[in-house]
């Protein structure tokens, strides 16, 4: 869901979502196992042979710091390699879980959602809560600058401090919020069991399903080898 | 054929305080019509009611009648209206919900159920017509190429009544060219526009009929060139040159990128002490981009700046220190306001109530005084905010599109307002603008953005030009 | 030449009347202008359902179109304001951006819950996660806006963290029962405080269940176990950050209600 992770050709993205549930459950899981760390390993491969490779190679180095930030903060506080290593392999299955997600362009989770008769109130909210996070993010940047602009960002001011920051926020948040539901509205959208068209719908290929059931085979293994 | 008709319409948002008073109008099919008038006049109101926003989503008390396509309006939907008028809003920024111009521009068309085929052709046709690539990612446009979107996907959906309220507001002279353009055609093709307008001077040259609102009331206006005499005339300027050139801040290739885009090339800019520089250049040329270097908001990737304005920059962050010396008036005004009254809101800057005073009165903020910055419209937060930042005495004041939702009246009372500051306190102001009619009020020197550079610098005759050619 | 005539310079006025003006306009480029928008039948999915369908979709609405149904206002049988209340576009279009607002100051989640002090995500999001779903709720009167929040982000949640979306949704839950059973939904500004600074700490039970199923050594356990006081202390910090975030929220909202931008 964000641009530079975008994968050419994503799963299915409901497909993608069990990956992504699936490989968090069998990670964390299999944690404290050298043989989760394999599993971890294949599931990466098993990513780059889908075509992944971009999202890939961009997640190493943010799982390298990620698993050496709190692989750092587990053996300082517990001294035990063990659940140092642990630390690294759960660091590691989030930031492979993640990945589904992120390569996923937001409008074709949307879209198959719509497919399944999820309400369309719900995908809206859902293609708002994605488009906007980013847009929100820089207008924080934005009223961040601007409180300096005005000389409104001491500490030692507290309350200019939380009125310049909250305030234009909050502002901003209904601002956008009423011009964003009269432009949906007047581009006639409805909430209810009213017709609408999915452009584009999103197709179930046979690559998805051998990738899903690779996945699901692979976990269940490592689970086997693990617990039984 | 008439395709809009109002008749005896009164509105209050609040009972008992009317905002349309007694509205008699009309808009044919195959014209464009002008509505123009005052900030708070009651033109997005009048609007509203056309394509059902009232009292559908925004409650009050409406009477009379309306009639859209041969339909009373009174009892539909919003989202029913929206088959018939199509409504481009102000503020298309905040309007796209998908990521792609393409997702975007067929949004509107799901709704209406058209067939797939049907939306790919319109999604296509819509896109040429406004210019637009749809394959672009819509976040990484210009705010000229977001209004171009957001009409795009209004056009697409094919209703034969358009409303667009100040579609004109981000746009350059070229982006409004292709704007009209495209709307021209479409009357061409028997198609109803409605257009809401400041810019007086860049619609009337396209449009059938003009309408003026002033005080709740609507009327024809029937001398369209008398009417634009009235309402675009260029503004005077009531300043002189600075006799020395001292500079204060010297840019030597200045380059800036945003990912893979270039958008500074290497600029060289001089800006002398006491002078008003006026910087103009077509939309994501990177005007406000440079004037978000000049005031330390952003740093550049290459180039060197020279400043003669604060003795302790600092390495990276811009100090209070600086920004006490560098007032920087931003875009949106929403971002500077956030004091609980107009009046503390000029007060937290200025060095003292006197002079706070002093500024309420050129600004001619006394009715607003006790209102709250927030609520007030946005040509009014306009005045605020730019007021709010002159109290603070910066020796250099940066103007991002000053003038944008003022009406003819507010704008000449701004522009007046600046010249005096800046012949009392010998100021030195940088402003962007699209604007033509301030333009030159607020110029002693001009230099054009193009290509990433500063490609021409001269006097008024440079604004002139750039404007008319 | 007068100003008028610069204004209008390089535009010729019989072109601009037919609307010739703009570079490569084919008559046939245009055809689509002149397609009449395809009747919209009532009914659900893509258009494609069948008669008896339509007829169980008309009963539906009919049966939807409810006449204790007011002015967008639902009542009970007694006349009087009912608990759950219709969700308008403008309402789910607000609670999205509240949603929005929520996970962007809050995207250090994921990274800190995997630090393994207990209540550590909990004190680090607890401002942001307090604020903006009390102004959500100070706008949005309905009961189930906390609901409606924690579905739309947590369906995001689920692909990025797993158990931080499953936590928000039961705790969503479980606050808007109590939201019911003791105030019948968020007339009230109390209510809203109440429920806008139960949604970070209403999490640490949940917290506690995951540490507890998947790494069992950690020193959340002697902070939770070992030390029980501490992790109480900790949880009372979580509560207080989150009772202050409500109480700014509250706050915030009354300001800007005032200001106009804000219709209870």
């Amino acid at each position: 869901m964000i641009d530079t992770f975008h994968a050419k050709r994503p799963v299915y993205p409901l497909f993608g979502f069990f990956a992504a549930l699936l490989i968090f459950a069998a990670g964390l899981a299999t944690a404290k196992h050298v043989e989760g760390m394999w599993y971890l390993l294949a599931v990466w491969v098993w990513f780059l042979l889908f075509g992944y490779w971009r999202s890939c190679l961009i997640i190493i180095p943010c799982a390298a710091v990620v698993a050496g930030i709190f692989a750092g903060i587990t053996y300082l506080s517990s001294r035990e390699l063990g659940a140092t290593l642990a630390a690294v392999s759960r660091s590691a299955a989030v930031c492979l879980a993640v990945l589904p997600g992120l390569s996923l362009p937001a409008v074709k989770l949307t879209r198959n959602l719509s497919q399944i008769h999820v309400p369309r109130s719900v995908t809206l909210g859902m293609m708002i809560v994605l488009s906007f996070a980013p847009l929100l993010g820089k207008e924080i940047k934005r009223i961040r600058e601007a409180m300096r602009t005005r000389g409104a960002g001491s500490l030692l001011n507290p309350k200019v401090l939380y009125r310049a920051l909250l305030v234009p926020f909050a502002a901003r948040l209904v601002n956008i919020s009423d011009t964003l539901s009269l432009s949906v509205e007047t581009r006639g959208f409805r909430t209810g069991k009213v017709p609408y068209t999915i452009y584009h719908p999103v197709k179930l290929t046979m690559r998805d399903v051998i990738f899903l059931l690779g996945l699901v085979a692979g976990s269940a293994a490592i689970i086997v080898l693990c617990f039984i | 054929m008439n395709a809009v008709e109002m008749k005896n319409v009164r509105f209050a948002y609040v009972k008992d305080t009317w905002v349309l008073r007694g509205v008699n109008f009309t808009a044919e099919y195959g014209k464009i019509t002008l509505l123009s008038g005052m900030s708070g006049d009651g033109k997005s109101t009048l609007l509203s009611i056309i394509c059902g926003i009232i009292p559908n989503m925004t409650p009050g008390t409406l009477e009379g009648e309306t009639v859209v396509a041969g339909n009373d309006v009174r009892g539909m939907k919003a989202s029913e209206i929206s088959r018939t008028v199509g409504c481009v809003l102000q503020n298309a920024e905040l309007q796209i919900v998908q990521n792609i111009v393409e997702d975007e521009v067929a949004f509107g068309c799901e709704n209406l159920a058209m067939p797939q085929e049907m939306i790919e052709k319109r999604v296509k046709a819509a896109c040429a017509m406004m210019e637009i690539d749809p394959s672009l990612k819509t976040r990484t446009l210009s705010g000229g190429q977001k209004q171009r979107l957001i009409t795009a996907a209004t056009l697409a959906m094919g209703q034969k009544i358009i409303i667009l309220d100040e579609p004109l507001a981000n746009l350059d002279k070229e982006g409004t060219h292709t704007l009209m353009t495209a709307l021209r055609r479409l009357t061409a093709r028997g198609y109803c526009v409605i257009v809401s307008e400041h810019r007086l001077d860049m619609v009337l040259p396209f449009v059938d009929d003009v309408w003026n609102i002033s005080e709740g009331v609507v009327r024809k206006v029937e001398d369209k060139q008398a009417y634009l005499r009235s309402q675009a005339e260029i503004i005077r300027d009531i300043c002189s040159p600075p006799q020395e050139k001292i500079p204060l801040l010297t840019l030597t290739g200045i380059t800036k990128s945003f990912g893979k885009r270039e958008i500074l090339r290497g600029v060289d800019l001089t800006v002398y002490k006491g002078e008003r520089l006026l910087i103009l250049g077509q939309n994501g040329c990177g005007k406000t981009t440079l004037m978000r270097i000049i005031a330390r908001l952003e740093r550049q990737d290459g180039g060197k700046i020279e400043q003669f304005i604060d003795k302790k920059p600092g390495s990276r962050r811009a100090s209070r220190r600086w920004f006490r010396e560098v007032g920087v008036v931003y875009q949106n005004p929403n971002y500077q306001l956030f004091m609980p009254t107009v009046r503390k809101e000029i007060e937290f800057g200025a060095e003292s109530k006197e002079y706070a005073d002093e500024i309420i009165d050129m600004f001619d903020l006394h009715s607003l005084e006790t209102r709250h910055p927030q609520s007030l419209s946005e040509g009014q937060k306009r005045r605020v905010s730019i007021a709010a930042v002159v109290a603070s005495r910066p020796k250099i004041l940066l103007l991002d599109e000053p003038t944008v939702g003022q009406d003819y009246a507010g704008l000449q009372r701004l522009v007046d307002v600046l010249g005096k500051i800046h012949m009392r306190d010998n100021n030195t102001m940088i402003t962007v603008t699209h604007d033509l009619r301030p333009a030159q009020a607020l110029c002693d020197r001009a230099v054009l953005i193009e290509g990433g550079k500063a490609a021409k610098e001269g006097d008024k005759n440079l604004v002139q030009t750039y404007f008319t050619k | 030449m007068n100003e008028k005539d610069e204004l209008e310079k390089g535009v010729d006025p019989e072109e601009i009347k037919e609307g010739k003006t703009q570079a490569g306009a084919e008559k046939s480029d245009l055809e689509w202008l002149d397609e009449d928008i395809p009747v919209q039948e009532e009914n659900s999915g893509q258009g494609q359902e069948n008669e008896q369908k339509e007829e169980a979709g008309a009963k539906k609405r009919k049966k939807r179109q409810n006449p204790n149904i007011r002015d967008g206002v639902r009542y009970n049988k007694k006349g009087e304001v009912a608990i759950f209340q219709p969700f308008t576009v403008k309402d789910i279009v607000f609670l999205a951006i509240i949603g929005a607002a929520a996970l962007i100051t809050s995207a250090v989640m994921p990274l800190v819950a995997q630090v393994p002090i207990f209540g550590l995500p909990q004190l680090v999001t607890g401002l942001q996660m307090s604020i903006f779903p009390t102004i959500g709720l100070m706008k949005v009167r309905k009961a189930g806006s906390v609901f409606i929040v924690a579905v739309l982000v947590s369906v995001l949640e689920l692909f990025m963290a797993p158990a931080m979306g499953v936590t928000s949704l039961i705790s969503a839950i479980i606050i808007e029962l109590l939201n019911i059973a003791i105030f019948k939904g968020y007339r009230k500004d109390i209510a809203c405080f109440v429920s806008g600074m139960l949604i970070n700490p209403m999490t640490l039970p949940f917290y506690y269940l995951y540490c507890l199923a998947f790494d069992t050594n950690s020193i959340f356990f002697k902070a939770a176990g070992d030390s029980p006081w501490m992790a109480v202390g900790i949880s009372a910090a979580v509560v207080a950050v989150c009772a202050l975030g409500a109480g700014l929220g509250i706050l915030i909202s009354r300001e800007i209600r005032k200001a106009g931008l804000m219709k209870k």
